[in-house]
């Protein structure tokens, strides 16, 4: 899976603000209020192929958490990413 | 009792100091935004947005704790706005390329003025709300083949006041003027191409993110941006966009700036008066500090009308409420009032473009 490119991840405050690109109107419906761990995902992978276990031993190596809980929320925020088609489609 | 008191608005104190950190860096006091309300935050961004400074604004309001943020959906909209004006940006630097590449192809050196070219001088380039495309070509077979090279390329171009051209481009608006300085008094026009050919190197290289091109050197750049200013100004107004640009040539090239010919050439060209009134504005109200001005304050430059009628007009004064339309109430000011209004303001410190501008707009309507 690869990320949409020009995805744009920036921290205002205490949030974790992701914006999509292309936008020609203000549209409220392309920012995303982001956890730390999803912000981080998008960063580390934006611009590359990678897999849901690339993301899993991101998550090991970034923070102190148990392998299952890493397993848990990836899938959670990866599958949210999905829903909002912020992947290239295949 | 709103126009006296315009520069005390909550909003507008607020906007003012949010530039300066946008264009200077210069600390935040938390102070200023203790109980900030949205509706005041509205208003600052509409300021922001009536002057095209929205970027840099939207940017230095995301810098505040997040305790003195504005709410949702007023943090979104410009969190949203900063990123459409990067991109629209990104997409202008691609059409500067591109257009430089079909000049040059034709043995036309193509020279970027004001926009793209200025915004080299802010901090972040990408901030700073993009217009137009200008170009300048020297006048005669450069400016006339560049016309044929647009008008070849199946390009609905359309003549302006003012000896230019434009066209749009992929969605931009592109123009090419064959002034480099667009005076209007027929004797100033003559002595400010006499300056141009007596430079050495008129123009320079630039270089941003993804475009290569020329601009004129930061000499003739400051004199075309603040004659610039005036042209608005002695017609229907202008926005604080053009002061900003003009304020950070000013901060960052001041070194290369020969303050003793610039103040020869304003009083040359007339303008002596009016400059030192600008200059006042830049720093009295921009926060421009007065040692990076190319020639000292004059005792007689403190104002304030002229920030006045800048915040009152927004840019190129499409908003001033003091002059509206009864026959088109959301719509552009009354230009009739407006113009006999900065026909006085005007007069006393700028007498020679002030008496021209009528007059060259209505004939360049007819001579090209």
């Amino acid at each position: 899976m690869k990320f949409l490119t020009h995805l744009s991840v920036r921290k205002v405050g205490d949030d974790y603000i992701m914006l999509q690109p292309g936008l020609e109107m203000l549209d409220m419906a392309r920012v995303f209020t982001l956890s730390k761990s999803a912000a981080m995902i998008i960063e580390e992978f934006k611009g590359r192929d990678f897999e849901e276990q690339d993301a899993v031993d991101f998550v090991l190596r970034t923070f102190e958490v148990e392998a299952q809980r890493a397993q848990t929320d990836v899938r959670q925020i990866l599958t949210h990413f999905f829903q909002e088609g912020l992947f290239v489609a295949r | 009792m709103i126009k006296q008191h315009i520069l005390y608005h909550k909003s507008v104190v607020v906007f003012l100091h949010l530039l300066k950190f946008a264009l200077w860096g210069k600390p935040l006091a938390l102070d200023k935004f203790q109980e900030l309300k949205n509706p005041d935050w509205e208003n600052v961004y509409r300021l922001a947005y009536f002057q095209t400074l929205d970027g840099l604004i939207a940017h230095a309001a995301q810098q505040l704790p997040s305790y003195f943020m504005p709410e949702q959906p007023m943090l979104y909209k410009m969190i949203l706005r900063e990123q459409q004006i990067r991109e629209k940006n990104e997409k202008m630097n691609t059409i500067i390329s591109e257009l430089d590449g079909l000049y040059c192809a034709e043995g036309i050196q193509p020279i970027l003025q004001k926009g793209q070219a200025v915004a080299q001088y802010y901090p972040d380039p990408f901030l700073r709300v993009c217009g137009d495309i200008d170009w300048y070509f020297e006048r005669g077979f450069p400016y006339n083949k560049a016309f044929k090279l647009i008008v070849d390329l199946k390009t609905n171009i359309h003549f302006h006041a003012g000896y230019s051209c434009g066209y749009d481009w992929k969605g931009l608006h592109v123009e090419h003027h064959q002034r480099l300085i667009q005076a209007r008094s027929p004797w100033n026009l003559k002595f400010l191409k006499r300056l141009q050919s007596e430079e050495n190197e008129p123009f320079e290289p630039v270089s941003s993110h993804g475009f290569q091109t020329h601009m004129p050197n930061p000499f003739l750049n400051s004199i075309m941006l603040n004659v610039h200013i005036l042209s608005h100004q002695v017609g229907y107004g202008i926005g604080l966009r053009q002061l900003c640009d003009v304020a950070r040539l000013y901060h960052t090239q001041n070194q290369k700036l020969d303050g003793d010919r610039l103040k020869f050439v304003y009083k040359k060209l007339g303008v002596l008066a009016w400059m030192h009134k600008l200059h006042y504005t830049l720093v009295k109200y921009m926060g421009l500090k007065e040692e990076n001005l190319p020639f000292p304050l004059d005792k007689k430059s403190a104002n304030d009308w002229m920030i006045k009628d800048i915040l009152f007009a927004g840019n190129f004064a499409f908003h001033d409420p003091r002059f509206p339309d009864i026959n088109n109430p959301m719509g552009r000011m009354n230009r009739i009032p407006r113009l006999f209004y900065s026909f006085r303001r005007y007069l006393p410190i700028a007498p020679s473009e002030t008496v021209a501008f009528p007059i060259i707009q209505v004939i360049s309507k007819f001579h090209r």
